[in-house]
């Protein structure tokens, strides 16, 4: 049985040689196209960072004008600088304040003629305070310490005092004494004053 | 010499080379171009936006400033009155010498004969408020109880402002049988060492500020 086939009549090697031609072709033609939006790219973003770079120049301009303008009016900052400094340390400093003419207000007051204090210590932030005096007069070293816890007079401040040592002194009769004296915790603070109306 | 420059020709002549040469050569300048130039610009390029918004944030924050500063030159003469009294309250760095005369003259005043006035240091940080600094002066003298009360209350009431630390006294008489108290305190000034200008620390005070107002108040109660 005799068969049929269409007769080529171009050879199969020259048509895959056309094949490669094209393909060719398209590589070449991409590989230009590739070439050609790489470096536009490149100089686009090159373009866009030198005008970025401008702009930079620019804002670093105006703000070293804004800083030299800062400068000229350094006296001014000073000053407004240290008034803040101030303004906001002195209140802390006068709420945490120890007024010990507070006690030696209750101190005077309690103390009766006819006792002398003849010594004192207190420290900041102690709420004990160490009196060491004199007297010729036994009542009148206990109306001290009544008055120093005295709600009218010394018991403004203190909430307890206590006799630590009494000593007489039988060649002169001399009576010395030393009493400890616990104030009232922030006793020797006072309220800070109100600020004025605005 | 000659044979490199044929074999080289020979290669250039090669139909693959002239087919693909190219195309390959632009394929790897356009990737060379990419990597080496228009990424690291792109990098380059996001630091600059940064960079640029920064800066111009900073150009507000420094126009504010400067709004501020111009808005107080234009008050100097209250800025200048409020500093004196401020700056008598708590002094400058320099001027920390004038607490020890303060001292002596409201003694004097007091009537109290100083023994000893001297600095003992600074104080501790928990003294420190802010850029606010104590310093320490030892006082000794010799008086009588009100006299001492007086001093007290003077120091209290001071414009220059001082706290007593420690307060004690011993007591001695006189042949005349007077007591005589000699007092030894610990006292503490207050300075503040000069500003280090900064153009970007604004500025937060205002002669409006509650802060400034209790302040006010407070130095107004002084003498």
């Amino acid at each position: 049985m005799a068969t049929t086939g269409a007769i080529e009549l171009i050879p199969k090697e020259v048509e895959a040689g056309k094949a490669r031609a094209v393909q060719t072709r398209f590589f070449q033609l991409g590989a230009i196209l590739f070439f050609i939006v790489a470096a536009a790219i490149t100089g686009i973003l090159l373009f866009y960072r030198q005008i970025l770079a401008q702009d930079l120049d620019t804002v670093e301009t105006e703000a070293a004008r804004q800083e030299a303008t800062i400068a000229d009016l350094a006296d001014v900052e000073t000053k407004v600088i240290s008034l803040q400094d101030r303004a906001i340390a002195i209140p802390n400093l006068f709420s945490e304040r120890n007024y010990f003419s507070v006690a030696l207000s209750a101190l005077s007051v309690s103390k009766p003629s006819g006792v002398d204090m003849t010594g004192l210590s207190m420290k900041t932030d102690e709420r004990e305070l160490t009196v060491n005096g004199e007297t010729l007069n036994y009542n009148l070293l206990s109306q001290f310490l009544d008055n120093l816890t005295d709600p009218k007079l010394g018991g403004t401040l203190f909430v307890e005092a206590g006799l630590t040592s009494v000593n007489l002194d039988p060649r002169t009769g001399i009576i010395t004494f030393t009493i400890e004296a616990t104030m009232k915790g922030n006793g020797l603070r006072k309220p800070l004053p109100e600020r004025s109306a605005q | 010499m000659a044979a490199t420059s044929s074999a080289l020709n020979s290669i250039l002549q090669r139909p693959e080379v002239k087919a693909y040469g190219l195309p390959v050569l632009l394929t790897l300048t356009g990737l060379l171009l990419l990597g080496f130039l228009a990424w690291p610009t792109w990098g380059g390029i996001g630091e600059l936006r940064e960079d640029i918004v920064a800066e111009e944030e900073r150009i507000v924050s420094l126009k504010e400033k400067v709004e501020d500063l111009l808005n107080f030159a234009d008050q100097q003469t209250l800025l200048d009155d409020k500093f004196t009294i401020f700056e008598r309250a708590v002094t400058l760095e320099s001027k920390i010498p004038d607490l020890l005369t303060k001292i002596q003259d409201l003694s004097e005043d007091c009537n109290l004969s100083v023994k000893t006035l001297q600095y003992s240091g600074e104080g501790g940080a928990d003294g420190a408020t802010g850029r606010v600094r104590p310093i320490r002066v030892r006082y000794a003298a010799e008086g009588s109880f009100t006299n001492l009360s007086c001093l007290t209350t003077a120091l209290e009431m001071s414009s220059r402002i001082v706290d007593v630390e420690s307060f004690q006294y011993r007591s001695s008489r006189s042949e005349s049988g007077v007591l005589r108290l000699s007092p030894d305190l610990i006292i503490l000034g207050y300075y503040t060492a000069s500003p280090v200008l900064n153009p970007d620390n604004p500025i937060t005070f205002s002669f409006t500020s509650p802060a400034f107002l209790q302040t006010e108040t407070i130095l107004g109660t002084l003498k």
